[in-house]
């Protein structure tokens, strides 16, 4: 083995393939920059220039696009609160607030390291733990998946927002406007009004972006309409150099929590048919938990982005665990992945690593080479882009604009996705005015069709009995956790608020 | 002044007569569009992408491919049905986009909307069940439910498939369940899981049942699958129906003929290429070219089919 990892070594480290993985990198971070123009879009863009190159050379290439794109979209979801990938919508959580505060350049840095630690770790899980891991993801079906899925919905509702009954409020509007589309087991449109593109149903980044990004202008447009508004002058320049730097004594703060947040992305990425968004909603809500001051998440907490990223990166790398070990794509750029694998000839799977070990380790190493490459990539990126927030806001604004409009129409439906943008830009501004949990309404609407499908799976798989549960230990322990979460902290949080409201009212 | 007059109006009609030949000539003058009905990193969408390559020296444009997924390639379709008839704009896609989805659902468009410009290959859907089931064909999965007095529970995907599982049932006197999954991906995990009797799909369980988590027990299609004759295709089980699904590649109604049969050419030509050749086999799809003249014929025998199976359901 360690002839063939000399070997492998000896492959990857030439100006080719180095070459391409930092080429694929920086692809990856633009197009994760710009929202709309999704990951799994770019690679599949992407594999046709594969072709003529090498199996290695081709495959870092489209390894390196995939987690650059993760990286970049952080960018645009802390500096101006458009989530540039699906899953960076937590980001945004605490992100944009940070960037108000003038600490903008302190989330980024941040952000960027958390991306690149989880990425990091997940390739290391990959190459020790790839086949126990994917051991464990082949036992989960829909049943476990269905588990799965309601430990983490009510996990992440019972710990976000202030008031329970808006959070409740608000996730089941997500899980309404999860509800058009073609029913999955009749085929039949459902709630469509006749629209064929909600077929597939409401399309996602119009709905985020509207929701999370074009409302925050309207807030602004609002706030500048009613004359109180007040050019800040520089926004870089208004906080101290404290605030653009990250202190050793902050990183340290949030190792935990990075550390955590990768082990979730791991976890939650290796299994197929989960997804980046579960993970890095999850991590967010575990590190809420935990913390003493669970409140003040969602209005610039440190560890909230740090989760975010290292969750959501980490996933992956992790994505890729199944796909080596058993030939089962985590997720749909893993698919895309394999792929190009196929293209190249080889065949994702154990035997894969019995016929081509070099190149496996080959792939390996080169994987954890772009992990430094990114680091230094986003360095560089971060101080060009975070001039973004110095310019005044009457020339920011139709920016971010223009950017969001461009952001729902790349995403597939054309000019429908925008105007459905516009009308759910009105919908978040009001949410905002009104202090709705923005976190569970995306849940609702993001994991609803996820946990329906599987929620539909496992009652027909059970015949709807309780009882054959029992063939399903890994599923009862999740129950167990749903439940325990919903006990733990919808009654604690309720108690909270029935004493702060007795607190008040004396 | 007449005389000019006169010139102008001569030289203007021949101007307008002589467009669409002169067009279909010259064409391609400016980029293809091929608009895929499914999303990135299917088989329709490896495929399509592969032969774009070769296809955009031959014809020295670029071909540049989309996707557009969404109601089962009628979102695609229906945006290449409103493009002008110039053959510029492509639809990519599964032939039953034109051949049941219309059955189905309330399409805004029938197959007879389109030039077909051909059939480039044929998907091929293998059934497989997880090898600690001892079934080795779907025979034995029916003969195991009637002896054990239970229902069937298989991985489904599309309405088509529910329809055939139906008639199957009907047939056998056994109750089929569909448990719904997505895409083949979803399927192969419902059966890794071990959680339902079978599950199917295109090329997805290629490495599984290279590396032995999958077992193969027969194909979904009528005929049996290329690279797997000795399994039973669904005729040889004694059940008249099957998913014939080919890759379609369709362009706007109007088209001139003569723009139908250069791309037709072209299509052919990109098909025939190693690297294209390769990806085909890589998805176990089977290799088959239908031209524009038969294309038409094809569809309608298959519009026939799904018509009565859908018929006898009711």
């Amino acid at each position: 083995m360690y002839q063939q990892v000399m070997q492998a070594a000896d492959n990857v480290l030439t100006f080719q393939v180095i070459a391409y993985i930092t080429f694929g990198l920086f692809i990856g971070y633009i197009v994760g920059v710009l929202p709309g123009m999704s990951r799994a879009t770019a690679i599949a863009l992407l594999i046709p220039i594969t072709y003529k190159l090498p199996a290695l050379t081709g495959i870092s290439f489209l390894i390196g696009v995939s987690k650059g794109g993760n990286t970049g979209s952080a960018l645009t979801a802390i500096l101006i609160n458009v989530p540039g990938e699906p899953q960076s919508v937590v980001t945004t959580l605490d992100g944009y607030p940070l960037t108000q505060q003038g600490k903008g350049q302190k989330a980024l840095k941040l952000a960027l390291i958390a991306s690149v630690l989880g990425d990091f770790l997940a390739t290391i899980a990959l190459i020790m733990l790839a086949q126990p891991l994917a051991a464990i993801a082949v036992g989960i079906g829909p049943v476990e998946l269905t588990a799965v899925l309601i430990f983490a919905i009510t996990f992440i509702a019972a710990v976000s927002g202030n008031s329970f009954y808006k959070g409740l409020i608000a996730g089941f509007l997500g899980l309404l406007l999860a509800a058009p589309r073609l029913d999955m087991e009749t085929g039949q449109p459902r709630l469509t009004f006749g629209f064929v593109d909600i077929y597939d149903g409401i399309p996602l980044l119009a709905v985020a972006i509207g929701t999370l990004a074009l409302s925050e202008m309207l807030v602004q447009i609002d706030r500048g309409w009613r004359g109180n508004y007040e050019h800040k002058v520089d926004t870089l320049a208004n906080g101290t150099p404290e605030d653009q730097r990250l202190s050793w004594s902050e990183f340290m703060l949030c190792l935990p929590t990075i550390l955590r947040a990768s082990v979730v992305g791991i976890g939650v990425g290796s299994v197929p048919g989960l997804g980046a968004s579960l993970s890095s909603f999850l991590a967010y809500a575990w590190t809420q938990n935990r913390d003493p001051a669970p409140e003040s998440f969602g209005k610039g907490r440190l560890e909230g982005v740090a989760a975010a990223e290292a969750a959501d990166n980490a996933s992956v790398p992790a994505g890729l665990i199944p796909m080596f070990a058993i030939g089962l794509p985590g997720s749909a750029s893993a698919a895309l992945l394999m792929g190009a694998f196929m293209l190249h000839g080889l065949t994702p799977g154990p035997s894969l690593f019995r016929d081509d070990a070099v190149l496996v380790y080959a792939i390996f190493i080169g994987m954890i080479v772009a992990s430094f490459i990114m680091l230094v990539m986003g360095m560089v990126g971060q101080n060009l882009f975070a001039r973004l927030i110095t310019v005044s806001e009457t020339i920011l604004v139709p920016i971010i604009v223009f950017i969001c409009v461009i952001g729902a129409y790349l995403e597939g439906s054309g000019m429908f996705s925008v105007y459905l943008m516009l009308v759910f830009a009105f919908f978040g501004y009001f949410m905002k005015k009104f202090d709705f949990s923005f976190v569970t309404f995306l849940v609702g609407f993001i994991l609803g069709p996820m946990a329906e499908l599987s929620l539909r799976q496992a009652m027909i798989i059970t015949d709807a009995k309780v009882t054959s549960l029992a063939n399903h230990p890994v599923a009862c322990v999740f129950l167990a956790l749903a439940v325990l979460s919903v006990w733990r902290f919808s009654a604690v949080n309720l108690l909270r608020q029935r004493t702060g409201a007795r607190a008040e009212g004396l | 002044m007449d005389f000019r007059r006169a010139l102008q109006a001569v030289s203007a009609v021949a101007i307008v007569f002589s467009a669409n030949p002169l067009a279909a000539q010259d064409f391609p003058t400016k980029p293809l569009n091929i608009i895929i009905g499914f999303g990135a990193g299917g088989g329709t969408d490896a495929v399509v992408r592969a032969v774009a390559e070769p296809m955009t020296k031959s014809l020295r444009q670029p071909v540049l491919v989309t996707n557009k997924p969404g109601a089962g390639g009628g979102v695609a379709a229906m945006s290449v049905k409103a493009a002008d008839a110039d053959g510029y704009t492509i639809y990519a896609g599964g032939s039953v986009t034109f051949t049941f989805e219309p059955l189905v659902l309330h399409t805004q468009y029938k197959h007879t909307d389109f030039e077909h410009i051909a059939l480039i290959s044929l998907f091929q859907d293998g059934l497989f069940t997880h090898p600690s089931r001892p079934y080795k064909t779907v025979k034995d999965v029916i003969a195991a439910a009637k002896a054990e007095k239970r229902s069937i529970k298989y991985a489904s995907q599309y309405q088509l498939d529910r329809l055939i599982w139906q008639h199957v049932a009907k047939k056998e006197g056994v109750e089929i369940i569909p448990v719904p999954t997505q895409g083949g991906n979803g399927s192969v995990q419902a059966v890794l899981a071990n959680q339902v009797d079978f599950g199917f799909s295109g090329g997805t369980f290629g490495p599984h049942i290279e590396s032995g988590a999958l077992r193969l027990i027969g194909a979904q299609s009528a005929e049996p699958m290329e690279r797997f004759p000795e399994l039973p295709g669904m005729h040889a089980n004694g059940w008249m129906v099957g998913s014939e699904n080919y890759l379609i590649i369709s362009t706007t109604k109007g088209t001139p003929k003569a723009v139908v049969e250069k791309l037709a050419a072209a299509f052919k030509a990109g098909m025939e290429t190693a690297m294209v050749q390769g990806v085909v086999k890589s998805r176990y799809m089977k290799d088959v070219f239908i031209g524009p003249a038969q294309t038409m014929a094809v569809l309608d025998k298959q519009l026939d089919q799904y018509t009565k199976l859908i018929a006898d359901q009711k």
